[in-house]
């Protein structure tokens, strides 16, 4: 387990303290007693418990990036559900955080980097 | 609450390990009089009425695995993994529920499926191959996982990739290693090939390579089917390398490295952490 001071990447997401949130903004829904904050299709999310944070989707975010604002009430932790190649834990501290998910281009445009 | 395992219990962990791995790996085919028995006795556990079903065994789990009338209705061979994970904690802490009806089906069965509409089960059958690598399925020449009609996955390091990229590395087209959509295929493609091989194939030229592994080299390259695109070759915190497509007007690593999250090359930081 890493603990974070400002930003940090594990796989494709990449996460950073932020002073305030900018752009408009939903709220995600918890899946069990977790936020998938980054989805894959073999079952490998990243998650954070949903216990102590509070996670937004940003609604406006520009083509193929997925942007997330979280409220981080007491420190948790970011883990990747995956048995082998695991990226580790991270620990985030009290705060205002915002994910950024990997994107990739294509001559159509950008797309989320699937895994 | 456990905070840390005793010395004792530590010790331990590699019998667990050992015992239920090898449960797993077993290719031997099922015998029905040992499955059976199993069977009923944890459908005894449940109090289930079984004096009228049938059980059946089968060569794999490709026909029933998508049918709807059919339930997975126990772990199998496969899943012993998960009951060496219980089996610890009861056995040396006393926690989990009990699981020892469960193990006798680990132990004879592959995975055991219920037809309700036919009062049927089915035990499906245990691969009759497993290659692994370091503890992944990987086979370099032929299926990881291999049932006894053929059913076959094929997989690289752990990540499940299609059959002819094992039986015919050559049939890999340029065009996959930059655009094939799921990226860890994608990379797989390009270790099942080789990165050297890759790069020549795909006539990348280096425009930008950072100090920084994991900030990564920006490469153009030139693929007959698709003409120029631009890529970065980096490594994720897993040490493992990624070929990510940028857009055309990217200059240095950086800006490609930035633009993947959305930022400019003054927006980003490079992260204290990558894992």
């Amino acid at each position: 387990m890493k603990t974070v001071k400002n930003i940090a990447a594990q796989g494709e997401m990449l996460v950073r303290r932020v002073a305030e949130f900018r752009g408009d903004a939903v709220d995600m829904k918890p899946e069990g007693g977790v936020y998938i904050l980054a989805h894959s299709e073999t079952g490998h999310h990243h998650v954070i418990d949903r216990e102590k944070v509070s996670v937004k989707e940003v609604s406006n975010a520009p083509e193929g990036l997925g942007i997330l604002q979280m409220i981080v009430e007491e420190p948790t932790e970011i883990t990747h559900l995956r048995a082998f190649d695991t990226h580790e834990p991270l620990m985030l501290g009290k705060g205002l955080w915002e994910v950024r998910l990997q994107r990739e281009y294509t001559p159509e445009g950008y797309r989320r980097v699937a895994d | 609450m456990i905070d840390k395992l005793t010395a004792e219990q530590s010790a331990k962990i590699p019998e667990y390990y050992e015992k239920y791995l090898a449960i797993g790996l077993n290719t031997d085919h099922v015998e029905m009089s040992f499955a059976v028995p199993a069977i009923k006795k944890l459908m005894d556990k449940i109090e289930f009425d079984y004096s009228k079903s049938t059980f059946e065994l089968r060569d794999s789990p490709v026909d029933i695995h998508n049918d709807d009338n059919f339930e997975l209705i126990s772990y199998g061979s496969n899943d012993s993994y998960r009951l060496g994970y219980y089996k610890f904690f009861r056995n040396e802490f006393g926690i989990c529920q009990e699981v020892d009806s469960i193990e006798d089906v680990v132990n004879t069965c592959g995975w055991v499926y219920y037809n309700s509409k036919s009062d049927l089960f089915v035990v499906c059958d245990r691969p009759s191959v497993i290659n692994m690598d370091e503890g992944l399925l990987h086979s370099e020449t032929g299926p990881s996982v291999m049932f006894r009609d053929g059913f076959s996955v094929y997989s690289w390091r752990g990540t499940r990739v299609p059959k002819e990229w094992v039986e015919d590395p050559d049939s890999i087209g340029s065009d996959v290693f930059l655009t094939w959509e799921n990226v860890e295929q994608r990379r797989a493609a390009c270790e099942i090939v080789g990165w050297a091989k890759v790069l020549e194939q795909i006539n990348a030229k280096v425009i930008d390579e950072d100090a920084d592994p994991e900030i990564g080299t920006l490469l153009e390259a030139d693929i007959p089917e698709i003409g120029k695109e631009k890529f970065l070759k980096v490594m994720c915190g897993t040490k493992r390398e990624f070929a990510l497509p940028v857009p055309p007007e990217m200059k240095t690593a950086l800006e490609a490295q930035a633009n993947l999250y959305g930022l400019s090359p003054e927006e980003f930081e490079i992260p204290e952490v990558r894992t």
